[in-house]
């Protein structure tokens, strides 16, 4: 474009002029030309205009037609290798950090002095060696191995073959082992242990024998991991289970399950929450529906469609009959998706019915209008003027959390009352509690950022819920409670601002205890 | 909170749900988009960790987001998530506020962005994410001078549906 002032720009030229793609000279000489052409200077306008277009269309369409994402963001994955519970952290995580410490110490103590106490000859790295050299010389490729780490679970073949991959959970457990330096393909092994161990700048090994098992643990002050162990049978130093201790406190655990003989076929991935769905013969009799039920119930859960969406799930003697409305082409297709593998489901989608019943007759939530003053926001916004997140939206965000999920366990409750879940299959009866307790955890984290955000505006307030009889009324109390919360913040701003504040503290306090009960019951 | 940790704080929350959503737009289903976005930050607190120097952080994303997201696709077995973005396009229309005008004329650029390339159809995507032509190539894995070709062809194609 060096000869841009005698020529006419071509439409690229003319782009790249918009999006600065151009070097300082040639911007120049275009911007000379523009300046003395006037037709050049419309095709500009043009090309600036079908621009904006784009943009609109992206932001307006595109974007707004992708669905959310389905669950709450929540904490983010990384910060689970950098530090605890960031609350906890800044008000006793360095006592407890520190007590943590000093009894680690004092285990290590012990340990170390029962280790010098018991004539063991081996040292780890002979033990791992030989380890390795019989899953070489014999690998068991058949065997199934568990991954745990907080509420993920994975069940999965001991050595993955890379194209049998992944599932919901997956990505996280293999992000959680990567970053301890652990391999994905075959993690529960001497021979990944290994490769870790060395990796390793310093480390300490310490070995015992705990009936008829040698277990290594190596604790190291590098690296993601602050110590990790694995279990080897004594007979053939086959690995049967590890634990990896992550520097942030987090425990992964990894433990060879049975292969189950129901399975599809090994080396196959699991279904969906394969431990839990696997139920007793009389319970997969169609007549009954139930176990179908729930699995319909879970599938819809693990899409995030049972969160406040207008979709509705009715047992019929002929089948399970999902139904909804108003929802957008994608969702319908996903949550088609979602029940396509459970026999005996219908799936009817009304184009716009407008009611919404997800699961169980609530009453509509009550939104405070958008622009009413709110006092207590304000000297929530006020407290944390120099923070760099807004303290109220942080608060807004979390209380809609805790009532979305207080919504969600009250008709996961009224769904299953107490009768109809005894009356279920063990497994069953396991999955549904397991989704009741997915609900309470992320409650749980909600209703600590509400108290966090709130601790220093709120008076103090003592009391504790009485737990009811079981988890199916604590979900109905802890609606109430929720919804309790959320009115008093959102009341309009007439009446004393400490009456209010108070009352608030009570319906947190309350709040914050019967979910602190609810994983009990469960 | 480490200056790291920091940074990797607030890039998450100014960029989680662009990932996301970019990701979806890659074919990956709502649930694993979330846990891949998360992965995407995982790699970028550990590259940081190790002492990394990331040049531009949202290009660096991106290019994580989308090769990421490639690996799972290409793991996965199943169809790409949706019916895609022309199923997807039927059921979107700018909001109720807009007018009638600017309700034909994004029907208009919808019908003719359904004629795009998927590789056109990308580059206008992160070019709307703010996202330079070098990284745009960065992020696809194709040249600079392939990134102009697409979106001044993309443009051109659009900018003639204002006409007919």
């Amino acid at each position: 474009m060096s000869n841009a002032t005698s020529q006419h720009p071509d439409e690229a030229t003319l782009l790249r002029f918009l999006d600065q793609d151009l070097s300082a000279d040639e911007i120049r000489d275009i911007a000379e030309h523009l300046a003395g052409c006037g037709a050049c200077r419309g095709e500009l306008a043009a090309v600036r205009e079908t621009l904006g277009e784009v943009g609109r269309f992206h932001e307006t369409v595109i974007k707004a037609a992708l669905p959310g994402p389905p669950r709450a963001w929540g904490r983010p994955l990384w910060s689970a290798l950098a530090n605890p519970e960031p609350a906890e952290r800044r008000l006793i995580g360095f006592p407890i950090k520190r007590a943590l410490a000093l009894a680690a110490a004092i285990v290590v103590a012990v340990v170390v002095v029962r280790w010098m106490e018991r004539p063991i000859p081996v040292s780890a790295a002979e033990l791992l060696g030989k380890a390795e050299v019989q899953e070489r010389a014999a690998p068991n490729v058949s065997r199934r191995i568990r991954i745990r780490w907080k509420s993920h679970s994975w069940t999965r073949p001991g050595r993955l073959d890379a194209s049998l991959l992944p599932e919901t959970d997956a990505p996280l457990l293999r992000a959680m082992l990567g970053s301890a330096g652990f391999d994905w393909e075959d993690p529960l092994s001497a021979g990944a242990f290994s490769r870790w161990r060395k990796g390793l700048p310093e480390w300490h090994d310490d070995v015992r024998n705990e009936g008829g098992s040698y277990v290594v643990n190596t604790s190291t002050p590098a690296g993601a991991l602050s110590e990790a162990s694995l279990t080897l049978r004594a007979g053939d130093l086959h690995a049967v289970s590890a634990t990896l201790k992550y520097r942030s406190l987090e425990i992964l655990e990894m433990m060879e399950v049975p292969v189950d003989a129901n399975e599809v076929a090994v080396g196959q991935p699991h279904p969906p929450v394969p431990e839990l769905i696997l139920r007793t013969p009389e319970a997969t009799v169609p007549t009954t529906g139930a176990a179908e039920e729930v699995q319909v119930i879970v599938a819809l859960h693990r899409i995030g469609a049972d969160l406040g969406e207008p979709v509705d799930v009715l047992r019929t003697p002929e089948g399970i009959q999902v139904s909804g409305s108003g929802l957008n082409a994608v969702r319908q297709e996903q949550i088609r998706a979602a029940v396509a593998d459970i026999p005996g489901v219908r799936v009817a989608f009304e184009a716009n019915s407008g009611h919404r019943l997800n699961g169980a007759e609530l009453p509509p939530r009550t939104a405070a209008p958008a622009d009413a003053a709110n006092p207590l926001l304000d000297e929530l916004r006020a407290a944390a003027a120099n923070a760099a997140a807004d303290p109220a939206d942080a608060l807004i965000d979390a209380t809609d959390r805790a009532v979305q999920r207080s919504y969600a366990l009250a008709a996961l409750a009224r769904r299953f009352p107490q009768l109809v879940e005894s009356a279920l299959a063990t497994g069953d009866r396991a999955v549904v509690r397991h989704t009741a307790l997915d609900h309470v955890e992320a409650l749980s984290t909600a209703v600590s950022q509400m108290t966090t955000l709130l601790a220093a505006l709120l008076p103090p307030s003592s009391g504790s819920a009485v737990a009811a009889a079981h988890w199916q009324q604590t979900a109905e109390d802890i609606l109430v409670a929720a919804q309790g919360v959320d009115q008093e913040l959102n009341a309009s701003s007439h009446g004393d601002l400490d009456g209010r504040k108070a009352r608030l503290a009570t319906a947190l306090t309350r709040l914050r205890s019967l979910v602190k009960v609810a994983p009990s019951q469960l | 909170m480490t200056a790291i940790e920091e940074q990797v704080t607030s890039a998450f929350e100014e960029m989680r749900d662009d990932v996301y959503r970019y990701l979806l737009t890659l074919g990956l289903p709502p649930p694993q988009a979330q846990d891949v976005t998360q992965e995407v930050f995982l790699r970028l607190y550990l590259a940081l960790q190790k002492g990394d120097l990331i040049q531009n952080r949202r290009g660096w994303i991106f290019r994580v987001a989308h090769n990421l997201g490639l690996d799972w696709r290409a793991k996965e077995r199943t169809q790409p998530f949706g019916p895609d973005m022309e199923a997807l396009l039927r059921d979107a229309r700018p909001g109720a506020d807009a007018s009638l005008i600017e309700r034909e004329r994004m029907k208009q650029v919808g019908d003719a962005w359904k004629t795009l390339s998927a590789q056109q159809r990308q580059c206008l995507y992160l070019r709307a994410e703010g996202l330079k032509y070098r990284e745009i190539g960065e992020v696809l894995g194709i040249s600079i001078s392939t990134v102009r070709e697409f979106l001044t062809r993309a443009i051109a194609k659009l900018q003639r549906t204002a006409y007919e």
